[in-house]
């Protein structure tokens, strides 16, 4: 069976063409594939999940029809608690929150829209740092290229979703957790408009910045998706609801950024793939203007600073007693925390309140903004962590999310091409604050007339004969 | 908390309370050496407001 995004199932679904169970019969055949050697799970469900599927099968057949996510198979990151499973967060150190009883709300949004949960999606520890060896949990590879990382720390949702092992699924998103995993394995990651989404049920990084979102192949699935989780339903008063497939960006503002993206040791591919897409969006009809992000520099350092002196005050007591527990560059991320004065914290969000009245400001004279999510394809697994085993800052330069993260607005990340090795490269679409419907308009535009998004085998299957098959 | 005298980095760290040892001290100290410059920047885009009794105001970019 072909690969399919969430709204091909949906319409395949209601042809007969397809069933729950058949569709999940593939994500399950996608998984004793990939799983194995991609990290994509922590936990998977596969008896609750057939016995989801059956059920989404009987209410169709018996003309009750929740919606486009009837029947499709989603995964959750293992941040967000899902009623009777285990949410580890990756750690060793997670034993308080291990079963929960109750579904975290966009959980428990998601079933009530008829999806179908096949598992807990692996992390990085907490939602930060990388990977560690030393620790017994999957190292999350990349699809396109498995001596490279999967991106963190949504790894599991998006290399999933590459793989056609789930067809969507949950992320969080705090510094980048969510876009930039959705850039380094091709698929599209929206972190929507802080606050949009309830986080409760979810476990904390940075409280101010954390947002939870959705993960999948288009812009146009990520939608249906995000209406979903705000509790509206597909149809006339569909908040997210897009214009019909095809439509233009007559119209429509887009700020182009390019300063502060192309560093040194950018990806010589980028710069032509992301001039490509410029064009698509001059095809589109859109008006196109260069504009500069108002404190570019500093809107990062306050992100940083928030995520460690917020990271640490969850952690502190935890760091205190079961330092060793914890991988090593997620403490260190964490410990600077304690480094970093109360003053410096309290300016740096001074400084975010700044940046997001300036960004108010751009957005009086654009509709979105449109920059790369990263100026680096997926970087290896050797290459994240320096000697000390931190996180290495050089690579970590080179990735954009924590301008936007600063911010309270909505941004999506989105393939866009590849560059000479094959490997993904993306742009990020933002919009103004509550801004998600353009933000979502503007990049399923770009799909509409593209394909970089779609459903495609890895180049890895190529050496993989069979389910279960050696290296 | 004040800002700690990161020109002695391990002690700085264990004075955090945080149990780390070994080479670790001193590369996270390093790792805060290194966003000391960044940080200080902040200030310098966006100097202290005057005194007031309210907390920061939605006019606050207004004084850059």
């Amino acid at each position: 069976m072909k690969a399919l995004t969430l709204l091909q199932a949906a319409a395949a679904l209601r042809s007969g063409t397809v069933s729950s169970v058949s569709l999940l019969e593939q994500s399950f055949a996608a998984a004793d594939i990939w799983d194995s050697r991609l990290g994509i799970y922590l936990t998977r469900t596969d008896e609750l999940a057939l016995a989801a599927a059956q059920r989404a099968d009987d209410e169709l057949a018996a003309g009750r029809d929740r919606g486009p996510l009837h029947g499709i198979p989603f995964g959750v990151k293992d941040l967000i608690a899902v009623a009777g499973l285990p949410t580890t967060a990756q750690s060793l150190v997670q034993h308080r929150f291990r079963h929960p009883n109750h579904d975290a709300p966009v959980v428990a949004r998601l079933r009530a829209a008829g999806a179908v949960l096949t598992g807990k999606t692996s992390t990085m520890e907490f939602g930060c740092g990388t990977p560690d060896p030393e620790k017994p949990f999957p190292i999350p590879l990349n699809p396109w290229d498995r001596t490279c990382w999967a991106g963190g720390s949504s790894s599991g949702t998006a290399s999933g979703i590459a793989t056609a092992t789930v067809l969507s699924g949950l992320g969080t998103d705090t510094a980048g957790s969510i876009r930039m995993p959705a850039a380094f394995c091709g698929v599209t990651g929206l972190a929507p408009s802080f606050g949009l989404l309830p986080a409760s049920g979810c476990i904390p990084l940075a409280p101010s910045l954390d947002r939870v979102g959705p993960l999948a192949h288009g812009a146009r699935d990520c939608a249906a998706v995000l209406t979903a989780l705000t509790g509206q339903s597909a149809g006339a008063n569909d908040p997210f609801a897009l214009p019909a497939y095809g439509a233009g960006l007559s119209g429509l503002r887009i700020g182009l950024v390019r300063e502060h993206h192309f560093p040194s040791g950018a990806d010589p591919a980028l710069r032509g793939v992301f001039d490509d897409a410029v064009s698509v969006f001059s095809s589109l009809g859109a008006y196109l203007a260069e504009v500069s992000l108002p404190l570019w520099n500093e809107a990062i350092t306050a992100t940083m600073v928030t995520v460690s002196v917020e990271g640490l005050a969850h952690h502190h007591a935890q760091l205190s007693t079961q330092w060793q527990a914890y991988t090593r560059s997620a403490r260190g991320l964490l410990a600077l925390g304690a480094l970093i004065s109360e003053a410096d914290y309290l300016q740096a969000q001074r400084v975010r309140m700044a940046v997001q009245e300036l960004t108010d400001q751009l957005f009086e004279t654009v509709d979105v903004i449109v920059c790369p999510t990263a100026a680096i394809s997926a970087p290896t697994s050797t290459e994240l962590t320096d000697e000390s085993g931190l996180q290495d800052p050089k690579v970590f330069a080179k990735i954009f999310t924590p301008y936007w993260s600063a911010t309270a607005n909505p941004v999506l990340s989105m393939p866009i091409g590849r560059n000479a090795a094959g490997l993904p490269l993306a742009a990020q679409v933002a919009g103004p604050r509550m801004g998600d419907a353009v933000t979502l308009r503007v990049a399923a535009a770009f799909q509409d007339h593209t394909t970089w998004h779609e459903p495609r085998t890895p180049p890895v299957a190529s050496v993989i004969s069979a389910p279960g098959a050696g290296e | 908390m004040n800002a700690p005298d990161v020109a002695k980095p391990y002690a700085a760290v264990l004075a955090t309370g945080l149990p780390a040892s070994g080479a670790e001290p001193d590369a996270i100290a390093a790792r805060y050496r290194e966003m000391r410059p960044a940080i200080a920047a902040l200030y310098a885009v966006l100097p202290p407001a005057e005194l007031r009794i309210c907390g920061p105001t939605s006019n606050e970019a207004n004084t850059l």
